[in-house]
């Protein structure tokens, strides 16, 4: 027993003093919020990062400085990178926290998208970050505009985005484990967002940004960016990300405008939906069958016909079924005939439905997917009109 | 300089030590052996010719005697109405005693009532003499008669100190021993409920009584107590712990494996479940064993309390065990290996605040949590009065101050005040040590490993725990080896009409405690009419 | 050497850990790609199929473990030969397991200490569990099993309640034929981890019951196949066939996906865990089994091994592979051939016929002498 103790104190010992390996205090380490890559000029990829300044964002402690550091630095592989950049900053960088990846239109339109491996194989980046285009601007500035709003920029869009998916319906939630399936899939091809830098860049770098009522500079959602494979392809209005989330069923809630009347329209918020699509082989050309089940309540409306019969709710009921059909039957046959591309994964419906059928034309789906026919059923049930029934016009023209 | 050592040395190691140190017993020298005249100096000589000692010459009828006692021992003035009245009452005036029946007979019918007896060796007596009894020799006589004058002043019955209820007996135990048995019999008011006597200890010879209740006690584990009692061998008993430790499962651990309790109602509630009860004399703590894990988070209160009252403070008892285990050194893992566990906003807020903090975090736990065992300790040695504020407050001002001046993060003051209150949650003050012992033990592994290193050190506790035995019940019982019949007042009490069954690891010989009952009901109307 | 025990209670909680064990590591079944639960629900009925056959080996021999059965059916020095044999093997399987969790904490959680010190410090744990006795492990397995149910459920609710379960990811079923799921049944999972219940031949020896313990060790199969399919349905929901193939830990990967109101996310804790519970009594058992053969081979009582034989095994779990493709490849596919099949199935069988043979002589010359 005598030799057992002093083996096991010997032991103790060399685990004890030989070191903690993994050890960062936490004056050690700095948070890293977003991450920017744009084409480089030297490298392969410029890759921008924007560190934050924690005791900056907490409100006791913060002294008016800048929230957050942002510094570029190119090179071939995103890995190696991410550890030079001590060339910069005082601490070792943390990516586990990343809010927000922005990739530069250029690198999108390359397709150089291989960077990604870096993003899935890491141990600290999770699935949790937002993925934006950068549109007409270069990635790096998107990081460098400050908000009032948690004053870093990437914690603004990350939640900016967040809130505008459960909304209005304007961001495909797309982050990189989708991002990754569909580009892969054969069946579906890729989105995501696009925002641009509206103002001026050089202000919107600085804290003065944050000192007006409206911003110098300000990072706007502005479109759809959609790819062919590995590159991107083009751009959706912010409108047609409705579409979208309706036919993935991803959709939460929005507010469509339809018109009424000559010049008079109504607002109606949908907030339940549901979407079934079906989709099957006629003869060599696919069909789809896209029902929807929605609902929602009146929230404001220039037609003044009675509110509190049933006909007018019927009558409101067909109006947007309609629009909205309307609306995603123009979408689909945009991608259709302009593009030619399945954005909205009527591929991947096939292969779950009938996957002998897909398993033989997969490798030209979008061919296939162009000739598509689509019938749209949209089916939509009014419940309320807010807390009041009849519109108050009623009475001014009376 | 060697031989100057080596002198220094010696002269320490030859040390006059007296050869026969060793506490002797009295010798076992036969009464008869010894004639009356020299009684009395052999009596002297071996009590040291000590101040307190009494040797009085006496009448008792017509034959002299002597009776020895100790006056610190016995009720004086008791003495002095005794004797007056009997040993020398007119009435025995023409008694003559000569032999030893005679002795027993005049015994009898002079003392009976008060409990004599006869003795014939001079260590009975000299035991006799130091339990409180005064011994009668009577010349040409040989034994003695002695006669109980026990004086049993001491503190008297008053509130428990460590284990307070809210609703609840608050009477407790105190040093004397008869006083602390009447307690008990007063609650258990059964023939079955027995005392074995026993004396501790060699030079101390400590009175030792072992409650158990016949029929519901299992035999074997009383046999097994009771031999371990009778193996002790040690100098010295002073309080119960010194028995706990003595009769110990052989095992090296930080958590106690017998139940001490203050409270006569907590005795005798575990008295009757089949416990046994291990009462010494000169100390109001009473032992009960076997002792296993669940006992320690339960207080007598619970069954006072409406059971989901109970219930429920059952799992914050639980729950605070964990956090005061595991708040400190989680911190230290998190914060200093996985800061990715941490939600952003919170992560932040953290950093914040330790910006400009000089030490690790670890150094900060470690200054912190000896701060607080100072104040805590300091407190307990402080007179009443001052002593609980200082210790509470003072670590939270001491905790704010250091804070303010940057030594130490806001959050550290935070969690180590939870950890600290959650340790006071315990009914059981020596379970709460065993939880500050590990906790520290677990933040420099914490500090080592991170959370990986603070799992591994909790698995082998438990695996510890398992391996535990109290007087030959598993400490685990009835969790593991899961019993499902006694789940019923482990983690959540349930209504005492429910449980029917006593707790099966004791193994006791009778298992049911009453008959299957449900809660009463109202009475059922007749039908028709308006109800009778 | 005195006779312990295990309770019923504890073995069935021993039954579960041990399946769960590695299977949720690296995954289960996935060579048949979105259909792994198809392989599952096979892989329960050949579990129950395999504990029952097992159970019966030792039932013909009632309160003998695996190796004195060896005794019976052949001679002493062959018996020694093949206990050494066994011996080996699963210290072998306790090395592949502890190599899985070691590979596991490097990659996704502490990846800068050396995977040595990882192992070792968890080889000395178990050292110290199975010197205190069978006993220990039984009940420290029955404390912290609840814990790995009410984990796993949490788990479940987690995903579910951030909506990262899309369970079109199951479908189409059976895309790609029948022929991956079946090659993914036999011999893939009928070796690993329902196979590798042979270490129960030497663990059932000691239960009170011996009785109930069939139908005990049934209803653990059920259990733990049915947490296995709950892991495997998480895995492929969650992160979809694509990502979850190339997870080297779905279930980590899968555990991390989980974010509600900002406030419970993160929870890769959770997983690390369960994972570890369930490698700890998984190697714990193999080495229990190894240290029961050498206790057979020379006489000794097994604690007195059981340290150093953990320190041996914690310093062959570096030793057996270099990397991590080389684990993988060993362990899940070069193995089955060369060592599973022959020792879960091949001498198994062998001892079966062998005593169904003896007692078959026997009865027929008992019934001979009856006769006559």
């Amino acid at each position: 027993m005598k030799l057992f103790g002093k083996m096991l104190i010997s032991v103790l010992v060399v685990f004890l003093l030989g070191g903690c390996w993994d050890r960062k205090e936490l004056s050690e380490i700095k948070l890293v919020s977003g991450m920017a890559i744009d084409k480089g000029d030297d490298g392969k990829y410029e890759v921008t990062v924007e560190a934050l300044n924690a005791a900056e964002l907490n409100s006791r402690t913060s002294g008016g400085n800048a929230p957050s550091l942002v510094e570029t630095i190119e090179g071939e592989t995103l890995s190696e990178v991410s550890h030079q950049f001590s060339q910069y900053y005082a601490q070792y960088l943390v990516f586990s926290h990343m809010k927000l990846l922005v990739i530069g239109e250029d690198v999108a339109k390359s397709g150089m998208i291989d960077f990604i491996d870096y993003l899935e194989r890491n141990r600290e980046l999770r699935d949790d970050f937002k993925i934006l285009i950068a549109k007409d601007s270069k990635a790096s500035d998107v990081l460098k505009v400050t908000n009032l709003y948690r004053k870093s920029s990437s914690l603004k869009l990350s939640t900016q985005l967040e809130n505008m998916f459960q909304d209005w319906g304007g961001d495909p939630d797309m982050r990189i484990n989708d991002f990754i399936n569909d580009v892969t899939l054969e069946g579906k091809e890729a989105v995501l967002n696009a925002v641009v830098v509206e103002g001026d860049k050089k202000v919107g770098a600085t804290v003065e940004n944050m000192n007006n009522v409206t911003p110098e500079a300000i990072v706007l959602v502005d479109s759809l960016g959609f790819f062919n494979k590995k590159k991107l392809a083009g751009f959706l209005p912010l409108d047609d990300t409705r579409v979208y989330l309706w036919i993935t069923d991803k959709f939460k809630n929005t507010t469509l405008t339809v018109q009424c009347g000559e010049d008079e329209y109504s607002a109606v918020r949908i907030i339940h939906s549901t979407t079934d699509v079906q989709t099957k082989m006629d003869g060599v050309r696919p069909e789809f069958n896209i029902n929807v089940k929605a609902e929602g309540y009146i929230e404001g409306t220039q037609c003044y016909k009675s509110l509190d019969k049933i006909e007018t709710f019927k009558k409101y009921e067909d109006l947007v079924s309609k629009s909205a059909a309307d609306k995603i039957q123009k979408t689909v046959a945009k991608m259709q005939n302009e593009y030619g591309l399945d954005i909205f994964g009527f591929g991947e419906i096939m292969r779950r439905q009938h996957n002998n059928q897909f398993s033989k034309i997969k490798e030209d789906w979008n061919s296939y997917f162009a000739e598509a026919k689509v019938n749209v059923n949209f089916d939509f049930i009014l419940r309320r009109t807010g807390i009041r029934s009849d519109s108050f016009l009623d009475e001014v023209e009376k | 300089m060697n031989k100057f050592l080596k002198k220094l040395m010696n002269i320490n190691s030859k040390k006059q030590i007296p050869s026969n140190s060793t506490p002797s017993k009295a010798q076992e020298i036969e009464m008869k052996n010894i004639s009356f005249e020299t009684i009395k100096d052999e009596i002297k000589k071996i009590f040291g010719h000590t101040a307190d000692l009494k040797a009085d010459d006496i009448l008792v009828g017509k034959s002299e005697a002597i009776i020895f006692y100790l006056d610190t021992v016995i009720n004086t003035d008791f003495l002095k109405d005794m004797l007056g009245q009997t040993l020398e009452s007119p009435v025995e005036q023409d008694i003559r005693i000569t032999s030893v029946d005679e002795l027993q007979a005049f015994g009898k019918k002079a003392f009976g009532v008060s409990g004599y007896k006869l003795i014939h060796t001079l260590s009975e007596m000299t035991e006799t003499i130091l339990e409180g009894r005064i011994a009668v020799i009577i010349k040409g006589v040989p034994a003695a008669l002695t006669i109980s004058f026990i004086n049993s002043e001491g503190r008297t019955v008053s509130e428990p100190t460590t284990q307070t209820v809210v609703r609840g007996p608050k009477d407790a135990f105190v040093e004397d021993i008869s006083t602390n048995i009447n307690l008990i019999r007063k609650r258990i008011k059964n023939h079955n409920l027995q005392f074995e006597k026993f004396k501790v200890g060699n030079e101390t010879r400590t009175s030792v009584y072992i409650g158990s209740v016949k029929g519901i006690v299992n035999e074997k584990i009383l046999e097994e107590v009771r031999k371990r009692i009778k193996d002790i061998n040690i100098s010295a008993i002073f309080e119960s712990a010194n028995i706990e430790e003595l009769i110990q499962d052989k095992s090296a651990t930080v958590f106690p494996l017998a139940l001490n309790t203050e409270r006569p109602d907590s005795v005798s509630s575990a008295l009757l479940d089949g416990k046994i009860a291990i009462i010494t004399d000169g100390t109001p703590f009473i032992l009960l064993v076997p002792a296993v894990l669940t006992d320690f988070f339960i207080s007598s209160e619970d069954n006072y309390q409406n059971y989901f009252m109970s219930s429920f403070i059952r799992m914050i008892r639980y729950l605070s065990f964990m956090i005061g285990l595991l708040m400190p050194s989680a911190y230290v893992g998190v914060l200093t290996f996985h800061p990715e566990l941490l939600p952003t906003t919170l992560l932040l807020s953290v950093i914040a605040q330790r910006e400009g903090v000089p030490f690790p975090a670890v150094i900060e736990v470690f200054i912190m949590e000896i701060t607080f065992e100072i104040l805590r300790e300091a407190g307990v040695r402080m007179p009443r009065a001052v002593g609980q504020t200082v210790s509470i407050v003072g670590a939270l001002v001491i905790g704010q101050a250091a804070a303010e001046a940057g030594i130490i993060s806001n959050i550290m003051v935070i969690i180590v005040a939870i950890t600290a209150i959650a340790n006071f949650v315990f009914p059981n003050y020596s379970f709460a040590n065993a939880s500050r012992l590990i906790r520290f033990v677990l933040i420099i592994v914490a500090s080592i490993l991170g959370l990986y290193g603070v799992l591994l050190v909790l698995i082998f506790m438990v695996a510890h725990l398992s391996s535990l035995r109290s007087v030959g019940v598993p400490y685990l019982a009835p969790v593991a080896p899961f019993i499902v019949e006694d789940q019923k007042d482990i983690f959540i009490r349930t209504p005492i009409w429910f449980q029917n069954k006593r707790p099966a690891y004791l193994s006791p010989t009778t298992l049911d405690k009453q008959k299957p009952q449900g809660s009463p009901s109202p009475p059922k109307q007749s039908k028709g009419g308006s109800g009778d | 050497m005195l006779k312990e025990n295990i309770s019923l209670s504890q073995l069935i909680t021993l039954v579960i850990n041990f399946l769960l064990g590695s299977a949720i590591v690296v995954g289960v079944g996935m060579e048949a790609k979105r259909d792994a639960w198809i392989v599952i629900i096979a892989g329960l009925f050949i579990g129950l199929l395999i504990i029952s056959a097992y159970y019966f080996l030792l039932s013909l021999q009632p309160g003998k473990n695996f190796f004195e059965i060896l005794e019976i059916c052949f001679s002493r020095p062959v018996a020694i030969v093949m206990s050494l044999g066994y011996i080996c093997y699963f210290l072998y399987i306790a090395c592949r397991v502890i190599r899985d969790f070691g590979e596991m904490i490097s990659a996704a959680i502490l990846p800068l200490t050396p995977i040595e010190v990882t192992v070792a410090l968890l080889a000395l744990v178990i050292g110290y569990i199975l010197y205190m006795g069978i006993e220990v492990l039984g009940r420290t397995s029955e404390i912290f099993t609840p814990y790995t149910f009410a984990f796993m459920l949490m788990l479940f609710i987690f995903l579910y309640g951030s909506g990262n379960i899309e369970i079109s990811n199951l479908e189409p079923v059976a895309a790609n034929g029948w022929k991956p799921i079946v090659k993914a049944i036999v011999p893939s999972i009928s070796v690993f981890p329902y196979g590798e219940m042979i270490a129960f031949t030497v663990v059932l020896a000691d239960v009170t019951n011996f009785k109930y313990s069939r139908v005990i060790s049934i209803f653990g199969v059920i259990i733990a196949s049915m947490l296995l399919l709950l892991s495997v349905f998480l895995i492929i929901t969650s992160l979809g066939e694509n990502i979850a193939l190339r997870s080297n830990f779905p279930l980590l990967s899968a555990a991390r996906l989980v974010s509600i109101g900002e406030f419970i996310e993160r929870i890769d804790a959770l997983v690390v865990f369960i994972i570890m519970l369930g490698i700890l009594i998984k190697s714990s058992v193999f080495i229990y089994g190894g240290l029961k053969g050498l206790e057979y081979v020379f006489n000794k009582p097994y604690r007195f091994f059981s340290i150093p034989i953990a320190c041996i095994v914690s310093m062959f779990s570096i030793f057996i592979s270099n990397d991590f493709s080389d684990h993988i490849r060993e362990g899940l596919y070069v193995d089955i051939f060369v060592l599973h099949l022959p020792m879960e199935y091949g001498v198994p069988i062998l001892i079966l016929v062998t005593l169904l043979f003896k007692k078959w002589r026997k009865d027929r010359s008992a019934g001979k002498e009856v006769k006559a």
